[in-house]
């Protein structure tokens, strides 16, 4: 390899305007092909999807820098619910095209919330067999959500359920709670 | 045009009786609910009334013309009901769904690093990520297949240009294709920029990596899957300082049908 | 009009699916056997007519006829195979072969990532879709004649 040539900065290269697109079919393939990799490296369901969601982790923290820096201007939220419209509206709108069907509140727990997607994107084209139905490729999705969370301050945990369509729950820490509370005592 | 006058009552007589007439289609949308079939009969209309058509369709109207005249003379009038055979369908649609590039471009991104953490030396991720790409050639072969149906290639000029158009096709970028070699089995495709690398600095310990060598192994599978066995590997690349980035492909050879069992 | 069955085969020669609509009589032998018989016969059937016919068999699609049923063999690029038996009067069948090709196989097996495509396809979405399309299809009569 020769190593004298000049290897081009990606501080030299402009942001991305988020405006390119590929075909979902070959979106469709490379997932498909994450998922077959990731299957054949676990033992359980349950670590799949641990797997899948460390894969959409990385994704989620460097979306939310292209995100607050290319459409918020650097300005980040601090209040619970506006991050989580800035998952339904924003990041969803620049990963998948739209906002996310629906969001609710758990009523018997107010640190959970769900964020409900009849058909997401990855899982268009699965077909899990019955006896293995617990597999929900969308716990990629999942991990994406995650990490913007984590990453803009707000620590939680999120899973995602086969319930209408899928249903990603969100589980804040504790800690966010309390905060929340504060901000609104002010 | 000659007779205009007696041919729009004529036609607009016959297309209510036989063809599913466009007009009804479009004006009503209910009465023939098939919009590809209009769809296909737009198109046709439209390519018989281009400029640079003309002439083309001028001469099947009078080779039609000649043809009745053969067989029955003293005719001054030809009526032709035009679209009473369905267009063709069965065609996958175009995409119907894009994908944000950078969606696209992270997940590649994260696969990747994926890799590089479960795996010790950068070789093993360079064998892995064609073996990866070899295996999602196999299934968009016959996605490009179902929806652009390209037909045969006769030669390996006819599959540089099916690979350049599924490069459009699927990543919306547009190839060059050149550098063919004397023996005319040899050819690079050239990129002048790679979505797979949008956001991607190779760190200096990992310049052993060739970072889209999914894209060889695609093209490896694919062409596999038409009985082609090629070869595909990286020969430039814009992360490694390189102005463009270059896939070598060669043409190895034909591969055969599989015989049944217990026949030779 | 009436469809019979319908095999797929894949490129090796392995059949990947069976799907049955009305079929009167069983061979008797085992579905592997009879896999394996069919392939055979198409096989040397196409290579037979490769070797006899003045013109390239360019779109993939065979079909021959006997005084009790009809036999289509549409084979894509990649060499998967669907062979489908109807009666002998049956219609528009390659449309139909075409039509399963792009709306079920590729979009339920070559787009599923739990699908792998060199094993027998057990999807029950696959099965599902492919059952609506082929009931669907105007080759298709409910009631055999």
């Amino acid at each position: 390899m020769n190593t004298n040539k000049q290897r081009p900065s990606i501080l030299d290269k402009s942001l991305s305007r988020g405006k390119t697109e590929v075909s979902g079919t070959a979106y469709a393939l490379l997932f498909a092909e994450m998922v077959q990799y990731s299957h054949n490296r676990v033992q359980s369901v349950a670590d799949l999807h641990q797997k899948l969601s460390e894969l959409g982790q990385h994704v989620g923290t460097r979306m939310v820098e292209l995100l607050f820096v290319r459409e918020r201007n650097y300005k980040r939220e601090t209040k619970l619910l506006s991050i989580l419209l800035f998952v339904k509206g924003t990041l969803w709108k620049s990963l998948f095209g739209k906002e996310a069907d629906k969001l609710d509140r758990a009523t018997d727990d107010e640190r959970i919330f769900y964020l409900i997607e009849k058909e997401p994107l990855v899982n268009r084209f699965v077909s899990v067999p019955r006896d293995k139905s617990s597999i929900n490729c969308a716990a990629f999705v999942a991990g994406i959500i995650e990490a913007t969370l984590v990453s803009t301050g707000f620590p939680a945990k999120v899973t995602a359920l086969w319930h209408k369509g899928t249903t990603f729950m969100i589980k804040f820490d504790d800690t966010v709670l309390v905060r929340d509370k504060q901000l609104e005592g002010r | 045009m000659p007779h205009v006058e007696i041919s729009i009552t004529c036609y607009a007589t016959l297309s209510t009786c036989e063809a599913p007439g466009d007009s009804g289609a479009v004006h009503g949308g209910s009465v023939y609910p098939d919009i590809e079939v209009v769809r296909g009969h737009v198109l046709a209309r439209n390519y018989s009334l281009l400029k640079e058509n003309q002439r083309k369709v001028l001469k099947v109207w009078c080779l039609i013309w000649q043809d009745f005249q053969v067989c029955c003379s003293g005719m001054s009038l030809l009526l032709t009901p035009t679209t009473l055979n369905p267009s063709p369908q069965g065609l996958r649609p175009a995409d119907p769904k894009k994908v944000s590039g950078e969606l696209f471009t992270l997940t590649y991104g994260s696969l990747v690093a994926q890799l590089l953490k479960d795996y010790e030396n950068v070789d093993d991720v360079n064998r892995q990520l064609e073996r990866m790409g070899y295996n999602i050639g196999m299934r968009l072969i016959e996605d490009f297949l179902a929806r652009a149906n390209p037909g045969r290639c006769y030669d390996l000029r006819d599959t540089a240009d099916k690979i350049q158009q599924a490069f459009k096709l699927y990543l919306g970028v547009s190839p060059s294709i050149g550098s063919w070699n004397p023996g005319g089995d040899e050819f690079s495709v050239v990129l002048e920029t790679n979505p797979l690398a949008e956001f991607v600095e190779l760190p200096d310990h990992c310049l052993g990596l060739r970072y889209s060598n999914i894209l060889a192994g695609i093209i490896r599978g694919a062409c596999e899957m038409v009985q082609m066995e090629v070869m595909a590997w990286f020969i430039a690349d814009q992360l490694k300082g390189d102005n463009v980035t270059e896939i070598r492909i060669k043409f190895v050879k034909r591969l055969e049908d599989a015989i049944p069992a217990g026949e030779d | 009009m009436t469809i019979y069955n319908l095999y797929i085969f894949d490129r090796d020669g392995q059949m990947l699916y069976y799907g049955e609509w009305t079929r009167k009589k069983q061979s008797g032998m085992s579905r592997e056997e009879e896999a394996k018989l069919m392939y055979g016969m198409i096989f040397s059937i196409k290579s037979f007519v490769t070797k006899m016919s003045p013109v390239d068999l360019r779109e993939g699609y065979l079909t021959y006829c006997t005084n009790k049923y009809r036999l289509h063999l549409f084979e894509t690029p990649s060499r998967i195979k669907f062979v489908l038996n109807t009666d002998v009067g049956a219609q528009g069948i390659k449309e139909l072969l075409h039509q399963i090709y792009t709306q079920v196989y590729v979009e339920y097996v070559s787009f599923n990532p739990m699908c792998p495509l060199n094993k027998p396809i057990e999807s029950e979405l696959f099965a599902a879709k492919l059952d609506e399309v082929v009931r669907q299809s105007p080759a298709y009569a409910s009631r055999p004649a």
